[in-house]
């Protein structure tokens, strides 16, 4: 069974088929480039060929790209130099053939299916929901590296290939059609039909000019694209922008740039060696490995069972009950109603409720501005979500949330109201962040159906949820809740229950840490920076502006009585609260608020009664301290079996905190400086400044044995 | 055996005043708020109801056959089929008796059965002659046929058809409906001054009954902003009988006593009730509200519609094999103070019992004490596709408070025919 296969048609039409016998999506894995070198060599022998179409014999997807665990695994920069130019030879043979070639494509074509279907003359999709055309590689670390850069912007011209390749985003047919990625989107049902049909219009046109090309149409694109000047001033732009969002930490774009403002003009053999040569050493190089990594992770964390018993069966979730109608509330409420589940939710207050249905339409508005929908698709949607005072409606409910304030009595009568009325098969979930999971429970009938959900702030961003597994939860509540976290598109790390679970539990020392530095001296803007050149979205303080300073003290209080010496609590958030600071909702915290405008607050110092001013020599000093304090927590949540592996640590960290991605990870990140050094250092600082840095003890360990937390 | 059945439980939305706080809710909002409750509350899966029937009168092009966008909206699965009925005012309650005869022929065992009505939005419309010339305006090609076609132009084709007005004017006999209550209260010589009396009873009874009636109303989150509301809209703090005598007759501006002030509102709202067969009523999870014991339909001078209700009571009466006396409760719709005043004159004359009902004695009285006794359309407005629903479901709620076993809830439609309804609580 061949991965590559040709099949002849009438009139002198080949169809080259991709159909990978060994997995479920058509990947091109070497085994792959093989098997295209053969089928090549077949359609080169036919004589009387007149046209190929290329397809997928996969019905419903196309090509999802190269074999990610080999770029994961590759570590040496020949080895990939040769692997490149292997397939932009073979790919080279493609686009050589001289009778028309057309790809046919339907379903998902990412990154290496991509380039493939650029090879050819000319594209046609199907418009199906399932068709996304793109090139995700700079969301591993690299940039389209088997002919894709040098062949795209021939096709949709520099400003659009710029921000294909920068993005990673996918099209669906109709706007890669508008973007000229592709020549036709048809319904599915007559996809081939029209391959055929388009194999005989390019037939019609003369050799040099038969592949699709790119066209200048308008005053703008001319100006943009059909002179040096324009594109100059594009590439500074796309340049700046990547400095803006990456800071530099990203070497990938910024390579793709190089590529293509190099190569323009260039014949395609030395547009193809400068791809090759630029995306080789990143391919083997640190970041993408990081990321890759990550992907792998997310991807098991979309997909891998949870428990042992491969025979426990998710229930199927077709309404929801949902107590608060707060923040939290209406963005649940939201996200379950995007996805076609009936939500009751309850709230003692019509005002509150009034809230949460509004909080539930501006989300809906903002993502229908965003996908345009149609307004009866945005009533669709909030039609489902059913408002009550009382708890009715609830009995058929499948799954519940509470979301209600954080109080372990106001939360145990929710649930005990929960389960008088629910089915006993239902799982009930809380949204706690801060409370013990079986704590909760206790009073329960049935506390084996019942699982903490914690969602992260808001609700419609952020990815992570983390599924608490209580002591009695069992294995049918969690695989429930799990694929219930998945099918909302979020992706679940299943940790112990624990006070903070993981991102909490992992941030609170590294925000302590923050405000001792402020203690001693260094400023509130330095600090921030410091965090920010290390690669976080936002500093320690604008995150405490930004959750509230109310909210960061109550969480900070649990955490300190679970976690004494690490996480003790510190009077700052008091003091500032106490002088009518509460961050960005009230417009004053550790910053002055004006809208999106964050200003320092030269009155905090004295409100806190700091005295002594500092500098940091270098901000990397004030940076180690606090990223020392986050990989010393990373390390304790693995030894105390928090979680099951240590990547869900880096996981949860990156997706629920915003740790920086290409730094794979708080533990990932500690390998790859290096474990005995990161134990020096923490012994060092733990006599200097106590014992909230006492090492972890298998972090100890590891150092001495050589050994690393992440593979 | 006259054909009956259950009604199991019921909801309202509040009913506003069109132009109110709900004006921005279309109807077919209204009438999943409605229908998903009354689902709710029952704790009932959508997938055992037989049939969706909704009364509905000025039903939006946007939404034809409107009760099944609001059964697909509600939860209601595709297979459930739904239609909607018009009986002008009593649209609501044809919609109950629909039900009542598919679960009567065995052919339905749950349905879902209300009304809705937002008079708010019944829009204004183009002429006939305005949407002829847009097209040919339209399909001229040449500039000389564009040209003839813009010469064709009349201002006049401008002028709006105020939908509202045409449909609350009967077409046979040319009356609205405020002027076929000018018409009884020159028949039963009802004076100004008890119409106002009357009119300023239904606002105090509603307003007093505020803390009861939410009991049957499930709050709307109004459009745009999701204000709630709670309660009905349209009951008058600080009527007073001065303030009423003020108000100019407004049908018939040099001679007439009736004016807006005794008139009902025009109004938002809509009603869901459950109705189910003996069998479901047994199983059911909580006491069935009532049930029907008989109802009917009947048909008179459009120009005297307002005295429909004794005609359908007369009817629904001897199906029963019941009589006036026997009724502890009533509801009858307040289209007009003089409509609801003629009705209790009209029942209580032996002549007119005899020239036209059919009867050798007077139906019977229907005492003020027993009459609408939480007020009526004059203070919380007359959704006319749903009002019907309204009736029966109000009446069930307080023969419950009160313990009564038998309670008759009528209307009047325009185009002159009547409805009425026998309710009993076993």
């Amino acid at each position: 069974m061949s991965i590559f296969r040709v099949e002849a048609q009438s009139r002198g039409i080949a169809h080259l088929v991709m159909d990978h016998p060994e997995r479920k999506l058509n990947v091109l894995d070497v085994a792959a480039l093989d098997s295209l070198e053969q089928a090549l060599s077949e359609l080169e022998s036919l004589t009387d060929l007149t046209g190929v179409v290329l397809r997928s014999g996969k019905p419903g997807s196309f090509i999802a790209g190269a074999d990610v665990e080999a770029i994961g695994a590759i570590t040496d920069p020949d080895e990939v130099r040769r692997l490149i130019q292997r397939a932009h030879a073979v790919f080279l043979r493609l686009e050589r053939l001289p009778v028309p070639t057309v790809a046919a494509i339907d379903g998902v074509c990412l990154g290496g299916g991509t380039e493939l279907a650029l090879t050819c003359d000319s594209r046609i999709a199907s418009e199906e929901p399932r068709t996304q055309i793109g090139l995700p590689e700079v969301m591993l670390g690299i940039f389209p590296g088997f002919g894709g850069t040098t062949r795209l912007p021939g096709v949709v011209g520099y400003p659009a290939a710029l921000d294909l390749i920068l993005t990673g985003r996918s099209l669906d047919a109709k706007r890669a059609e508008k973007m000229g990625l592709i020549a036709r989107a048809v319904p599915a049902a007559w996809l081939l039909d029209h391959a055929h049909r388009r194999l005989a219009e390019l037939a019609k046109r003369p050799d040099d000019k038969r592949r699709d090309r790119h066209r200048l149409r308008g005053l703008v694109p001319w100006l943009l694209d059909g002179n040096p000047l324009g594109r100059s001033v594009v590439f500074s732009q796309a340049r700046k922008g990547v400095l803006a969002k990456t800071g530099g930490h990203y070497p990938a774009p910024l390579a793709a740039i190089e590529v293509l403002e190099r190569c323009v003009g260039q014949t395609r053999e030395i547009a193809l060696a400068l791809e090759c040569d630029t995306v080789s050493p990143l391919v083997a190089g640190a970041v993408c490995k990081n990321l890759v990594r990550i992907f792998g992770l997310s991807e098991a964390a979309k997909k891998a069972a949870v428990v042992d018993d491969a025979t426990v069966r998710p229930a199927r979730i077709q309404r929801l009950a949902l107590a608060g109608a707060g923040v939290m509330g209406g963005g649940i409420a939201e996200l379950a109603s995007r996805h076609g589940i009936a939500v009751r939710v309850r709230d003692l207050k019509p005002e509150a409720l009034q809230k949460g249905l509004q909080t539930i339409r501006s989300v809906i508005d903002e993502r229908g501005r965003k996908k345009r929908m149609k307004s009866r698709e945005k009533d669709g949607q909030m039609a489902l979500v059913s408002p009550t005072l009382e708890l009715t409606g609830v009995q058929l409910a499948d799954f519940a949330i509470e979301a209600v304030i954080e109080d372990l009595d106001i939360k145990r009568r929710v649930f005990a109201e929960l389960e008088v009325r629910m089915r006993p098969e239902a799982v009930i979930a809380t949204n706690t962040s801060s409370l013990s999971v079986d704590a909760l429970a206790e009073g329960l009938q049935h506390p084996e159906r019942f699982v903490g959900f914690h969602f992260f702030n808001p609700v419609h961003k952020m990815p992570l949820l983390e599924v608490v597994r209580g002591a009695r939860t069992s294995d049918s509540s969690l695989v429930t809740a799990v694929a219930f976290a998945r099918r909302l598109g979020k992706t679940p790390v299943v940790v112990k229950d624990s006070p903070g679970f993981v991102v909490n539990r992992v941030l609170m020392p590294y925000l302590r840490e923050a405000m001792h530095l402020l203690e001693e001296g260094y400023g509130v803007a330095e600090i921030d920076a410091a965090m920010k050149h290390f690669g976080m979205p936002m500093g320690p303080f604008e995150v405490v502006d930004e959750v509230g300073l109310d909210v960061a003290h109550k969480v900070g209080a649990v955490l300190s009585r679970a976690f004494p010496t690490r996480m003790a609590e510190s009077q700052m958030l008091v003091k500032l609260a106490e002088s009518g600071r509460l961050g960005r909702k009230n417009g004053r915290g550790f910053y002055l608020h004006q809208g999106r405008k964050r200003t320092l607050d030269p009155a905090v110092r004295g409100v806190l009664g700091l005295t002594v001013e500092r500098k940091a020599a270098s901000l990397d000093l004030l940076t180690e301290r606090m990223v020392l304090a986050m990989v010393n927590e990373s390390a304790r949540c693995v030894e105390e079996g928090i979680v099951s592996q240590p990547g869900h640590v880096d996981l949860a960290l990156i997706f629920g905190a915003g740790f920086p991605p290409f730094r794979g990870g708080p533990l990932r990140h500690a390998d790859t400086v290096g474990l005995q050094g990161i134990a020096a250092r923490l012994a060092t600082l733990h006599a200097e400044k106590g014992e909230r840095f006492a090492p972890s003890s298998m972090l100890v360990a590891k150092a001495a044995a050589g050994e690393r937390f992440t593979s | 055996m006259a054909p009956t059945g259950w009604i199991l439980g019921g909801v309202r939305t509040p009913f506003a005043k069109a132009g109110g706080p709900l004006k921005r809710t279309p109807s077919y909002e209204l009438g999943r708020v409605a229908a998903t409750e009354v689902l709710a509350r029952a704790e009932l899966d959508p997938a055992r109801l037989d049939e969706v029937i909704f009364g509905h009168c000025a039903m939006p092009s946007e939404a034809a056959n409107s009760t099944r966008i609001v059964a697909l909206r509600s939860g209601v699965p595709e297979q459930v089929p739904a239609f909607t009925v018009h009986r002008n005012c009593a649209s609501g309650m044809e919609a109950v008796a629909s039900a009542v005869y598919r679960i009567a022929s065995g052919d339905a065992h749950l349905v879902l059965a209300g009304g809705m009505e937002s008079m708010s939005q019944i829009p204004l419309q183009y002429t006939f002659e305005y949407a002829e010339w847009l097209q040919g305006l339209m399909t001229a090609k040449s500039p000389m046929a564009k040209l003839g076609a813009l010469a064709r132009f009349k201002p006049a084709m401008l002028t709006p058809r105020i939908a509202i007005a045409e449909g609350l004017t009967d077409l046979v006999c040319g009356l609205n409906m405020g002027q076929t209550a000018e018409v009884l209260s020159r028949e039963f010589l009802i004076t100004r001054e008890q119409q106002d009396a009357f009119a300023l009873q239904s606002h105090l009874k509603a307003l007093a009954a505020r803390e009861r009636l939410r009991e049957e109303i499930v709050p709307v989150f109004a459009a745009p902003g999701y204000e709630p509301i709670r309660d009905d809209v349209g009951p008058r703090e600080g009527q007073t009988i001065e303030a009423l005598a003020k108000l100019k007759p407004y049908f018939d501006r040099r001679n007439g006593t009736v004016t807006v002030g005794n008139s009902c509102q025009v109004t938002d709202g809509a009603v869901a009730l459950l109705i189910g067969d003996d069998a479901q009523a047994a199983a059911w999870n909580s006491a069935p509200l009532g049930r029907i014991r008989s109802f009917a339909f009947a048909g008179l001078s459009p120009s005297r519609m307002g005295l429909g209700p004794v005609f359908a009571a007369s009817r629904a009466l001897q199906k029963a094999g019941l009589t006036l006396a026997d009724m502890q409760l009533f509801e009858v719709n307040e289209a007009f103070a003089a409509q609801v005043l003629a009705c209790q004159a009209a029942a209580k004359s032996d002549a007119f019992a005899k020239a036209e009902l059919g009867r050798d004695r007077a139906l019977g009285e229907i005492p003020d004490a027993i009459l609408n006794v939480n007020g009526g359309a004059i203070a919380l407005g007359h959704p006319v596709g749903c009002s019907g629903a309204r009736l029966l479901l109000t009446l069930l709620h307080e023969m419950k408070r009160r313990n009564l076993k038998l309670g008759l809830a009528a209307l009047c439609v325009g185009g002159g025919q009547g409805a009425a309804f026998v309710l009993e609580r076993p």
